[in-house]
């Protein structure tokens, strides 16, 4: 897969996994009897916080950095550091109460886009070993 | 692709002759398959030169300048460079890395990590990493 390719993966999945848990969010909220409306430009900032939270992604590549955990603690933590940001350009929220709910969220979808990411390469490397099974020369 | 077939009386008088516009990785294999995969290389091992069938061949790794040819148990050097032994070898022989070539035909299985790295098991128990951006070739010669 190439790096554009999974870029595209990663916004794809950072904007899906957004938008799933603010509708599931907004869902709860309304049987509650309460009501979480958003601003007009919420669908388009979303899908620049996928663009903007997919670019870390490329120090996974990165050979350099060892070992993986700390690869992965440096990619939350600049994600971490998007959505704060984007969070607080786009008014997502104006209080510890409405960041502390963004947070919420931005966890659920670092965890969702994971696990996509890992259901997406099992996929794949079934696909590949099959293939295999097919040419490989008996040992 | 017309393909004819002339019976002849001797084996010496056997032969084929494949004629297209290029060397696709199709006639690469077809060649491979003709040839019964008897084709040998040159190797060096212990200073002495061996031929090996190109078959034997696990993977071929290319570290400081030098070639690694690494078989099922054993290594041997190559003056051949990584890109010259891409373009000789069979269409199941595929670059995996900017440093090695690998035979698909001896790979157990793949396994990929959460970064998106991909290690192959050889059918020997050996670990090689493919880079990711090989991957979409990998596929592309399995047919997926």
């Amino acid at each position: 897969m190439s790096k554009l390719k999974m870029l595209f993966l990663q916004t794809s999945f950072i904007s899906l996994g957004i938008f799933l848990a603010v509708g599931i969010a907004q869902t709860v909220l309304h049987f509650f009897g309460n009501t979480y409306a958003t601003d007009w430009y919420f669908l388009l900032s979303v899908i620049f916080a996928g663009v903007l939270c997919s670019l870390p992604s490329l120090i996974l590549y990165n050979e350099k950095i060892k070992p993986f955990f700390i690869k992965i603690l440096i990619h939350f933590t600049l994600v971490f550091a998007a959505v704060s940001l984007l969070g607080w350009l786009f008014k997502w929220y104006t209080g510890f109460i409405d960041y502390a709910f963004v947070i919420l969220i931005f966890v659920f979808v670092y965890v969702f886009v994971w696990v996509m990411a890992k259901w997406f390469y099992i996929k794949e490397d079934k696909e590949i070993n099959t293939a295999l099974d097919s040419i490989r020369d008996e040992e | 692709m017309q393909v004819k077939f002339e019976k002849v009386d001797s084996p010496e008088k056997e032969e084929a002759i494949i004629k297209a516009q290029s060397n696709t990785d199709d006639i690469k294999a077809a060649i491979e398959l003709l040839e019964g995969g008897k084709r040998k290389l040159p190797l060096i091992k212990d200073s002495e030169t061996v031929l090996l069938e190109t078959t034997a061949f696990y993977y071929i790794e290319s570290v400081d300048k030098r070639t690694f040819v690494y078989s099922k148990d054993d290594c041997f050097e190559t003056k051949l460079r990584l890109y010259e032994l891409e373009e000789t070898l069979g269409a199941y022989f595929l670059r995996v890395s900017k440093s090695m070539i690998v035979n698909l035909k001896k790979i157990k299985g793949v396994k990929s990590d959460l970064s998106g790295r991909m290690e192959a098991t050889m059918l020997n128990g050996e670990k090689i990493v493919i880079s990711r951006s090989y991957v979409k070739e990998i596929k592309r010669r399995l047919d997926l």
